[in-house]
């Protein structure tokens, strides 16, 4: 079951991608602003994620397709 | 007692007794009585030659019988024979005496053959690595059997080791958890790549598909019908999308897109899309065999079209399945039929395309990457999260 969580871009330097579903910094989503990214796991949460809310699948699908993740204008 | 003679000391009656001294003399030097052992002994008498050679003595492996060729044309130091681990850069690789009990590394990033010759000594083993991206095939020269379990002598992935070992006369069967088939080879269509819609992609080298002649085709799946543009392929700029809600597809790049109608599409179909377009720039769009549909855009054909992955267009995601893209620089409209396969995903290796992504058939489901199984095979995708579906391919 993979789990998602939003945070802040300042703490990406804190993630181990060992734990994360994505393989490293290049390839994680962040916001339209950058201020922001997705983190994705497996399992149990990683300790540097402690405290974030979590989110399901369709949780996380609703959020992103906002005007703060996705932009109108793409085809 | 002071040194004596032997023929100074008193005869022995009977067979000597553990207590009594036998004297010995040096071959040089004060003769001296000393009890026998075989230290004394080896002192007094070594090792003069060793098969006619005097002087230092060096037992060369010709001066062993036994050990065979395998082992006494290796080296005149047994410990490389046995010890050493060979390195192998390139993509094929014919076995020989001296690699007998080595771990071969195969690091090359395409598929390495590993053959069989009918000349290695009887008794002979290795173990082969497959080090890189490259899997590792062992195949039987003429005059050799490969016996295999299941037709599997393939690697799957990196870090698999595999043990060649010959167990009768030119007879070899090879041990390791996890070979496969020829992943090359069609077996029918078992793995999609299944994109949760959130991140997941498949990167691959950026790479620019010039104009002209050339053709598209790729099955995809969703789960739920959303009014969203899903990618296929994109870049920075450039995409294949679709809509399997309001039924248009889209090539192009942001400022000149060429979008047809091409139908809506149900929840947990696969679709077959499809685009061709010929030298002269005409570009027609298909959905499951259908009718070709010619897309409004400006200008003749799509232009040159850049692509960096499976999935993603600008902060746009995949969520569904993709599976058994292909990409032709050649139009194949006449082949379309044979490509659509009534409904089916079929092999195309005949039609030669020159980027195919199986998306698990050749990985076996698993690993990291799909190997770009074109003509031209340089496209190697890396998967972002996305995952194999062994269930559920067109």
């Amino acid at each position: 079951m993979r789990t998602y969580v939003i945070a802040d871009t300042s703490e990406v330097s804190g993630f181990n991608f060992d734990q994360l579903v994505d393989i490293d910094e290049s390839y994680i989503r962040k916001s339209l602003d950058g201020s922001k990214i997705l983190a994705r796991y497996e399992g149990t949460q990683p300790s540097f994620l402690s405290g974030k809310t979590e989110y399901t699948h369709s949780e996380i699908l609703a959020i992103l397709a906002t005007d703060e993740w996705t932009s109108d204008e793409e085809i | 007692m002071a040194n004596k003679k032997i023929s100074a000391l008193d005869p022995l009656g009977t067979t000597p007794a553990v207590g009594d001294i036998l004297p010995i003399t040096d071959v040089s030097g004060t003769p001296t009585t000393k009890s026998v052992t075989v230290a004394n002994l080896m002192a007094a008498a070594p090792v003069q030659s060793v098969a006619g050679r005097t002087g230092a003595v060096t037992i060369a492996n010709t001066d062993v019988s036994g050990l065979g060729t395998a082992a006494t044309t290796a080296s005149t130091d047994f410990s490389p024979a046995f010890f050493s681990t060979v390195s192998e850069l390139t993509t094929a690789r014919t076995l020989s005496n001296s690699d007998n009990g080595k771990v071969i590394v195969c690091t090359n990033a395409s598929t390495i053959t590993v053959t069989i010759p009918n000349s290695l000594t009887a008794g002979f083993s290795c173990k082969l690595v497959q080090g890189g991206a490259g899997l590792v095939k062992v195949i039987a020269a003429s005059g050799t059997t490969l016996s295999l379990i299941g037709g599997k002598n393939f690697t799957s992935i990196q870090y698999q080791v595999v043990d060649l070992i010959n167990y009768g006369t030119e007879l070899y069967v090879l041990d390791s958890v996890g070979l496969q088939a020829d992943p090359t080879a069609w077996s029918n269509n078992t793995y999609s790549l299944s994109f949760d819609g959130s991140n997941d992609l498949v990167s691959f080298t950026q790479t620019t598909f010039s104009d002209g002649a050339r053709t598209f085709s790729a099955w995809v799946k969703f789960p739920t019908i959303s009014s969203v543009t899903y990618p296929i392929l994109g870049g920075s700029s450039d995409r294949w999308g679709y809509n399997p809600s309001n039924g248009y597809m889209y090539l192009g790049d942001s400022a000149n897109v060429h979008y047809g109608l091409i139908g809506a599409s149900s929840a947990g179909a696969w679709v077959h899309l499809f685009i061709t377009q010929t030298t002269g720039g005409t570009l027609t769009f298909y959905k499951d065999g259908g009718a070709g549909v010619t897309p409004t855009g400006a200008g003749s054909g799509a232009g040159d079209l850049v692509f960096d992955n499976q999935g993603k267009i600008g902060s746009t995601y995949m969520a569904g399945k993709i599976d058994e893209i292909a990409i032709w620089d050649s139009d194949q409209t006449s082949n379309f039929s044979t490509i659509y396969n009534g409904g089916s995903a079929d092999d195309l290796s005949t039609l030669n395309p020159v980027h195919w992504w199986r998306n698990g058939d050749f990985e076996g489901g698993t690993g990291g990457s799909v190997n770009d199984q074109g003509s031209d095979g340089s496209l190697d995708g890396t998967i972002n999260g996305a995952t194999f579906d062994g269930t559920d391919a067109p």
